[in-house]
């Protein structure tokens, strides 16, 4: 009779408490889940983000302030260059290291995007003078999810000019 | 036995605040990361280089000898939308500027701005005049 007893309350526990229980911790724990992966989410798009903004900006510094390396890089091999830059002294840019860019990045985009550190974008520069009319352009045409568009202003044969590049993915 | 499941349930609870609690305090730690000190690469770079350029060629000299800011307005007006800037001419030994260029739009300057400056000379009846242009920068709200 006692066991019987003991094995009838054991019973009582396992039912009600436990299914109701079981329903709550699991509850909880979709709503714990689905806001974590938010959190992940929102997280790792901010990092890419900011990926993206550092990189293009970065290689648009480079090319406006720099000569590149080597300095003489619009005589060189595209395997040889290991930095891009279109400027005489920073900020004044050089009309042929300017026209030498525009034909690389036309007869080989890829090489100059893994060259500017923009290998995971896609990227387009473009020059316009500053009532907008385009001097320059070059990169791809295709438009991305998400881009970023960084813009430094420089001289241009004497003339002011807006250098912006355009990273997307 | 009532009494025992219920202590179990006030701990689920308890853990299950404890959870949220981190979990709202993540959120929010997260929602201030912000990438605003790239507003401030940019407002620096593109002042330092608005300066440079308008020394390069000519149109700070310009505005100082003809006291006419209207070079340097139209400088600035040709400038993106979302970049606010003024630019402030002192003639050496004053704090009273002598010319002020800005944006239609872009009057009032906010206390977080970006300050740059750039010195020069003119020549006024063959005598050197020194110039500081201040200029002023922030994002367009």
């Amino acid at each position: 009779m006692e066991w019987l007893l003991l094995k009838k309350s054991k019973g009582q526990v396992f039912s009600a408490d436990t299914l109701l229980g079981l329903l709550v911790f699991l509850f909880a724990l979709s709503i714990v889940f689905f806001y974590t992966s938010q959190l992940f989410e929102r997280q790792s798009s901010f990092f890419e983000e900011l990926e993206l903004k550092t990189q293009t900006f970065n290689a648009l510094s480079s090319l406006v302030e720099t000569k590149g390396f080597p300095s003489n890089w619009e005589f060189q091999n595209i395997p040889e260059i290991k930095a891009f830059g279109i400027a005489s002294s920073p900020g004044i840019v050089d009309s042929a290291k300017l026209e030498s860019f525009l034909q690389i990045s036309q007869s080989d985009y890829d090489s100059v995007r893994k060259t500017l550190g923009l290998s995971k974008f896609n990227y387009r520069l473009s020059i316009n003078d500053l009532n907008g009319e385009s001097v320059a352009i070059a990169g791809s045409d295709a438009k991305g999810i998400f881009s970023f568009k960084a813009s430094r202003l420089a001289l241009l044969n004497n003339e002011a000019v807006l250098v912006s590049l355009e990273a997307f993915k | 036995m009532n009494s025992k499941a219920f202590v179990i349930s006030f701990d689920a609870v308890l853990a299950l605040l404890v959870v949220f609690a981190f979990l709202v305090a993540s959120f929010s730690l997260i929602s201030r990361v912000s990438d605003s000190g790239f507003n401030e690469s940019f407002l620096q770079a593109f002042s330092f280089d608005s300066l440079k350029v308008l020394e390069a060629s000519g149109k700070l000299q310009q505005a100082a000898l003809e006291n006419d800011s209207s070079g340097i307005d139209s400088f600035l007006n040709s400038l993106p939308y979302y970049y606010c800037a003024r630019i402030d001419f002192f003639e050496q030994g004053s704090s009273v500027p002598s010319i002020i260029a800005s944006k239609p739009n872009c009057r009032n300057v906010p206390s977080n701005s970006f300050l740059a400056r750039r010195f020069f000379a003119v020549s006024i009846n063959s005598e050197p005049v020194f110039y500081t242009a201040e200029l002023k920068s922030w994002i367009a709200g």
